[in-house]
């Protein structure tokens, strides 16, 4: 299962785990993904622990995403990206959009 | 028909020899005779017989004579009953009988019925005693063999563990060799990038099933710790390998723990052995890392669950397979993690030393078990002391080679298939540059769908301005997949650099070209969900060119092997 999505009810968290390549060929999922993020939604999490390398279009999809949730930067946090994914983000001044964490 | 039994009948006296005879002889017993006792023991080597009555008094040599050299030419695994004549009333002759191993006696007059309930009788002890003894070679030559394999299973399984074994400093571990044959594994090793590795498997099965396993296990571990592979991916590896391999009830309990020094994180992945023990020695607390995965070989593939720790130099993480928490006492009971737990709050200086001691301790006086395996690791990530150990190959740098690939993609090719991650496969195994794996990707990715997207598929980037767009452009993608023509060539080139290489990617389409300046623009609004694959590749890349009208591109990409110093 390339994307995982998981709310947690209690605390309305929605984690979207992604594994091996976040590029176009998950974008139907994404899109699924991001259809499940409502009003109610309070923090959105992208974890990046199982991803193997991101691509533009997976930078597309993450803002899509944020826009969904309000495009507030404290409410999408991106966790456990490796190092070189890390500075894939940070060259596209994610660091700015979003909580890397 | 062929007899049964053949005996043989010594006595001096001729019709003593033949009353016995005719009572004896018969369709299932063969009778031979001698007329003395040397005579006897000559009929004896060469008949072979299976039971010998003797007279006790006899010329040349007596009966008790002749028993004595019959039953001393017997080997460990015959049996030949051995009946004297005698007169019932001779006391000292009858003890005389019986130090000669007689086992029993027949007095004068002779009764058939008598005589052959004796005989009778003996011969089935006889054919009894030889069954036995037959069961018992056959006994011994298992037990023979079972050992040979044992010693080969023991063997094979230290040479899989100790042969890329690294010996880092921090690392204490203790396997019996009753654990070894029982299938415990313990290895260890470090990526390129100082990472320490050390995975715990404790395989279900003994002897050589279980070094069936731990020979693929081992070497998937070593091969993949060497090109710098994350955790969670040997481990997978590992499962689908043992998956594909082991019988169903056969499986590998696991833990693999990963120390990275540039994190400060210690990642601990288990898959089905008993709790593990994260001591501090600082603080005397002690935490608790419970299973949280299926052991590996079951089933065939998974999501590894991962538990990471923030540790500091005080910080001591315990592993041990089952063994040592089912040791038992000689009141039947077990170790436990009880034993284990009061072991850790003992004496913090040597608890290694004290598990071992206490377990010792706890089955004092019994057979040892000796089925034990315990492992410490220091998470001293701050010196990382395994650094300056192991093999110098692991510090091996990546050779920079000289060399060419071209490929050409038609659109029916790229109906079915994303050939980005079969090039940068292709490159990884080339050129070996995991550390820059996702910095290639995303040059070759971005390139690559600029060129299919735009060149050959006409498709606006003006399209993805709104989430809705974002995704119809997809949709129009893949539609458009299946209606056009044309063809991407990619060529890759490397060079050598001083210290590093030069990767060299260009593409080319069939497509009419598209408007490359602004999309090598830099990121001016950042808020838009397009338009950041170039200037990306970009800012990866020593030098990027479009030319003719947007169907050709070359992109320079340079890396460095770090200095040997680098910490």
């Amino acid at each position: 299962m390339a994307v995982n999505v998981n709310l947690k009810a209690d605390t309305r968290e929605l984690t979207v785990k992604i594994s091996g390549r976040f590029d176009f060929s998950v974008h139907q999922d994404i899109r699924k993904a991001t259809e499940q993020v409502t009003s109610t939604i309070k923090q959105v999490i992208i974890d990046l622990k199982a991803t193997e390398y991101v691509d533009s279009s997976a930078l597309g999809m993450l803002l899509v995403l944020r826009d969904k949730i309000g495009g507030d930067k404290e409410k999408v946090k991106i966790v456990n990206a490796s190092p070189e994914v890390k500075k894939i983000l940070e060259i596209a001044s994610f660091d700015k959009l979003f909580m890397l964490a | 028909m062929g007899h049964v039994a053949k005996i043989l009948v010594a006595d001096d006296t001729r019709l003593q020899r033949m009353m016995l005879q005719k009572m004896l002889q018969s369709d299932q017993i063969e009778v031979v005779l001698a007329n003395d006792g040397q005579q006897a023991v000559e009929v004896f080597f060469k008949e072979k017989p299976d039971l010998c009555i003797l007279d006790v008094v006899m010329p040349n040599l007596d009966g008790i004579g002749a028993a004595k050299q019959i039953v001393g030419s017997l080997s460990e695994n015959e049996y030949v009953p051995i009946v004297f004549i005698t007169a019932q009333d001779n006391e000292e002759n009858l003890k005389r009988c019986v130090e000669a191993k007689a086992d029993d006696f027949i007095a004068k007059p002779f009764n058939p019925t008598i005589l052959h309930a004796k005989i009778n009788s003996l011969l089935r002890f006889k054919r009894l005693y030889e069954e036995q003894s037959e069961q018992k070679k056959q006994l011994q030559t298992f037990q023979q063999i079972a050992e040979q394999e044992q010693d080969v299973a023991a063997a094979i399984h230290e040479k899989i563990i100790h042969s890329r074994f690294l010996d880092a400093p921090n690392v204490k571990h203790f396997l019996s060799p009753m654990s070894l044959f029982n299938g415990d594994i313990f290895l260890v090793a470090k990526t390129p990038g100082n990472q320490l590795y050390c995975l715990l498997g404790d395989f279900t099965g003994h002897g050589l099933s279980a070094s069936v396993g731990a020979s693929p296990a081992a070497d998937i571990f070593y091969g993949m710790v060497n090109k710098g592979f994350g955790g969670a991916e040997i481990l997978r590896e590992i499962n689908k390998k043992l998956h594909c391999l082991l019988p169903v009830q056969m499986f590998l309990a696991a833990t693999l723990v990963t120390l990275d020094p540039e994190s400060r994180f210690i990642n601990v992945m288990t898959c089905g052995l008993p709790d593990h023990y994260l001591f501090n020695t600082s603080t005397g607390q002690t935490q608790t890392i419970k299973s949280q995965n299926v052991p590996l070989g079951i089933i065939e593939d998974f999501e590894v669950q991962e538990q990471l720790f923030s540790v500091t130099a005080d910080d001591f993480l315990y592993l041990f397979t089952d063994g040592i928490i089912e040791a038992e006492s000689n009141e039947g009971k077990q170790f436990g993690f009880e034993g284990i737990e009061s072991c850790l709050q003992a004496n913090e200086q040597s608890v290694f030393e004290n598990i071992l001691a206490g377990q010792q301790q706890h089955c004092l006086g019994l057979d040892q078990q000796d089925d034990i395996t315990l492992i410490e690791i220091h998470c001293d990530l701050d010196n990382a002391p395994w650094k300056n150990f192991g093999q110098t190959n692991q510090y091996k740098q990546i050779v920079p080679l000289i060399w060419k690939s071209s490929m050409e993609f038609e659109m029916k090719t790229l109906q079915h298939v994303s050939p980005v991650p079969v090039m940068l496969n292709a490159i990884m195994e080339i050129q070996g540059l995991l550390k820059y794996k996702q910095s290639i990707f995303i040059i070759i990715s971005e390139l690559f769908n600029n060129c299919l997207d735009h060149g050959l598929l006409g498709l606006d980037s003006r399209l993805k301005k709104s989430a809705e767009g974002f995704s119809n452009y997809y949709e129009m993608k893949t539609q458009r997949l299946n209606e056009r023509e044309g063809y991407i060539k990619v060529m890759f080139s490397h060079r050598v650099l001083k210290n590093g290489g030069q990767l060299i990617i260009r593409m080319k389409d069939s497509g009419e070209g598209f408007d490359h300046e602004k999309l090598v623009s830099s990121f001016s609004d950042n808020q838009n969900y397009h338009g950041r694959g170039i200037p990306l590749v970009n800012s990866l890349c020593k030098s990027l060119q479009y030319s003719d009208a947007g169907t050709r591109v070359k992109a320079i990409f340079e890396w460095q092997n770090e200095e040997l110093t680098h910490q």
